[in-house]
């Protein structure tokens, strides 16, 4: 009875310390994992930690030997995985010693220093490692590998915003000096005086001329996505599939083969004399200070055109997803008390749709805000005035005016550059937040506690 | 007083599928008449025919003949017809609205324009048993109610149009044992006032709220008469089975 006893408390001894190895070196590794990550991140970030990745990953190497060496002791067998990750571990770092600290030629346009591929390395191997340990942190039972597998997601996430939140940094860097309130209200302008050329610098009809795109779009890609979503979510048959197929092959063409297809009506307008209608619809005009009208190279209407054609699939979508969501016994339910099709559709389905509506316009003209592809042939520095038969301007042309434009404009404009950036990317941010909050807010009230 | 249905020679069949062959029945003024039999036999499809909702369903081929107080319904006009005869359905749909919008959603949407809005709301919901439990938030959304009071908020939302005819299809199906009692309760006020056909599957319940019983299977009538006589004393053997509760062969 008595050497029973020992023997058991003997073997319950023996778990206890086996507990605790196993506990450690999952927690080594998995600080050593997480060093490497970290590391990895900093070395995208700046070049001089590359020199101190072969040595991290030499050490996150050293600590799974030993991990493995342990688990073959008290266990009895080879881990699998930790084979293959040490295998990885030792591959990435004969790799990372092998390749030279700047890699160019290779019919590559630019020169590569080795922390590219570092942090590659180390993210590559830092983040399974990671999981690993964790996993067997946690006792190695069915939820720890669930939990384990947060790096994987995480990781990425954290790399992605940390992306965007350097970018936009900079740019509120670069952009903030820019906003002045006499840069918000100045249109620019170029004027020939006798002394020569006189200008006003500003982005006022770069901002107007945003919105009145974004405001004219949505006025022709409402009814047209709208009337199209609606008829392709309500009914069946040939004509249905057909505006179905025409609105996803919107999607489909170039927004540069949309730009050129702009441009080519413009010159086409070139063969009418500024006044007939054709000239001013398309190229639009300008009238100087002695009254004589003079043709412009493209209006706002024909932007508008083209780029609702950007919009209106993305309208049509929201449109028919908002409708085909209205349950069907909804729907049997107005019938059987014999509404027609029409008051159904005001009093039920249409406030059930509108806020699917409503986002998708909010999206699309987000959309409109940043393009410049479609405007690009098209577009001036709106120095001719403002108006909807004046030449089309906006805010992401100039970021591209700036470089390509003409020699004035690239000199006084560039100090906005950034500055239109910004603007844009606020204009989209807000866009986009108020799109979301209108979908959250009247979807609970207009389609239930569903 | 409740009008009269009559089906003659009812036949329905989704593409190739023969759901319902050859069915004769009347649903008799102001009584209630409840179908019953095991699922699949054409129960639910028999009722939409009566109110033509089978119009809705793609490849739904529909012949024979039925009549509301000797009109056939298949040339009047639909919404006229769904005026007339009003349904409820097994799972509660309320709009996604105030419990008074729903009410008078169907009173608005026949173009009625009378000022007495109120007293056709409390009256519906009165009837529906429901009007206790509700009369101090009509603004409340619907869907703020429990499932067995938005049941009952569709059996008042048909009833305010004042139809002829109420089809109920399986109403107490979702429905706990105190908000089925209400409802029986508030069937059997209503004889009388309108013409109700129910179909369900609860055979005592078809006992204690029917007049007339149609036993269907496979698609076909069973058969059809007084309740108490298909409970007591019925014709055929399929009839006395199901009634006792036992299954039958398919």
């Amino acid at each position: 009875m008595k050497a029973a006893e020992a023997t058991a408390g003997r073997q319950a001894a023996v778990p206890e310390r086996a507990a605790l190895t196993s506990r450690a070196l999952p927690a080594t590794a998995g600080v050593a994992a997480a060093g490497n990550i970290v590391l990895g991140c900093a070395a995208l970030l700046d070049n001089s930690y590359d020199a101190f990745a072969v040595p991290a990953l030499a050490g996150l190497a050293l600590i799974l030997l030993v991990w493995l060496a342990q688990a073959r002791y008290s266990r009895g067998v080879w881990e699998r995985e930790l084979i293959i990750l040490l295998a990885v571990c030792l591959a990435a770092g004969a790799l990372l010693l092998a390749i030279p600290e700047y890699t160019y030629g290779h019919q590559i346009n630019g020169i590569i220093h080795r922390s590219l591929f570092s942090s590659v390395f180390l993210l590559g191997v830092g983040v399974p490692a990671l999981c690993f340990s964790i996993y067997h942190l946690l006792g190695a039972t069915p939820s720890a590998h669930d939990v384990s597998r947060y790096p994987l997601i995480i990781v990425p996430i954290a790399l992605a915003l940390g992306a965007y939140g350097l970018l936009l940094a900079r740019l509120i860097d670069d952009g903030v000096s820019g906003l002045s309130w006499h840069a918000l209200t100045t249109a620019y302008k170029e004027e020939l005086q006798p002394t020569g050329f006189v200008y006003d610098v500003g982005l006022r009809n770069h901002i107007l001329g945003t919105f009145l795109l974004m405001g004219l779009t949505s006025l022709i890609a409402l009814p047209a996505g709208f009337g199209a979503g609606m008829y392709v979510a309500e009914n069946e048959g040939w004509l249905s599939r057909l505006i179905a197929f025409c609105t996803t092959m919107l999607r489909a063409i170039s927004v540069f083969v949309l730009g050129v297809a702009a441009f080519s009506l413009v010159d086409f307008a070139e063969g009418y004399a500024v006044g007939n209608p054709i000239s001013d619809f398309i190229r639009g005009y300008y009238t100087d200070a002695s009254g004589f009208k003079h043709p412009a190279e493209g209006s706002f209407l024909l932007a508008a055109v083209f780029l609702s054609l950007l919009a209106i699939p993305v309208i049509a979508r929201a449109t028919e997803e908002g409708f085909r969501s209205v349950p069907v016994d909804i729907r049997e339910g107005s019938v059987a008390l014999g509404a027609t099709e029409g008051h159904g559709f005001l009093r039920i389905l249409l406030p059930w749709a509108m806020p699917s509506v409503i986002t998708g316009l909010l999206i699309g003209a987000a959309e409109v805000a940043g393009s410049v592809a479609v405007i690009l042939f098209i577009a001036g520095s709106g120095q001719n005035g403002f108006g909807l038969f004046n030449q089309t301007t906006s805010l992401s042309y100039l970021i591209f005016d700036v470089k390509y434009g003409p020699q004035p404009v690239q000199d006084l404009l560039a100090q906005y550059q950034f500055t239109a950036a910004l603007l844009l990317v606020f204009l989209t941010l807000t866009l986009t937040i108020a799109a979301l909050f209108i979908k959250h807010r009247f979807a609970r009230r207009y389609q239930g506690a569903q | 007083m409740g009008g009269e249905m009559q089906v003659i020679g009812l036949s329905v069949s989704y593409g190739d599928n023969q759901v319902l062959r050859d069915i004769d029945l009347k649903a008799a003024a102001g009584k209630v008449l409840a179908i019953v039999g095991p699922s699949g036999c054409g129960k639910t499809t028999l009722l939409r025919c009566l109110n033509r909702l089978t119009d809705l369903t793609r490849r739904c081929r529909v012949e024979g003949a039925i009549g509301l107080d000797g009109e056939d319904i298949f040339s009047m006009d639909p919404v006229l017809l769904r005026r007339r005869v009003g349904m409820v359905f097994q799972k509660p749909n309320p709009f996604p609205m105030s419990i008074k919008e729903n009410v008078l959603y169907g009173v608005k949407a026949h173009g009625k324009r009378n000022g007495n809005s109120e007293s056709i709301v409390k009256s519906a919901l009165e009837g529906a048993a429901l009007w206790s439990e509700v009369q101090g938030r009509l603004n409340d959304s619907a869907f703020t109610l429990s499932l067995g009071q938005q049941q009952r908020l569709c059996f008042a939302r048909s009833m305010a149009v004042s139809p002829e005819v109420i089809l109920m299809d399986e109403p107490a199906a979702s429905l706990d044992p105190v908000s089925t009692a209400k409802l029986e309760s508030s069937i059997t006020a209503m004889k009388g006032e309108y013409t109700i056909v129910i179909v369900t599957h609860d055979v005592p319940q078809a006992r204690r709220v029917s007049d007339h019983l149609a036993f269907l299977h496979g698609g076909g009538l069973m058969e059809f008469g007084e309740t108490e006589k298909l409970f007591e004393n019925p014709e055929r053997e399929e009839t006395r089975e199901y009634l006792a509760g036992r299954l039958l062969a398919v």
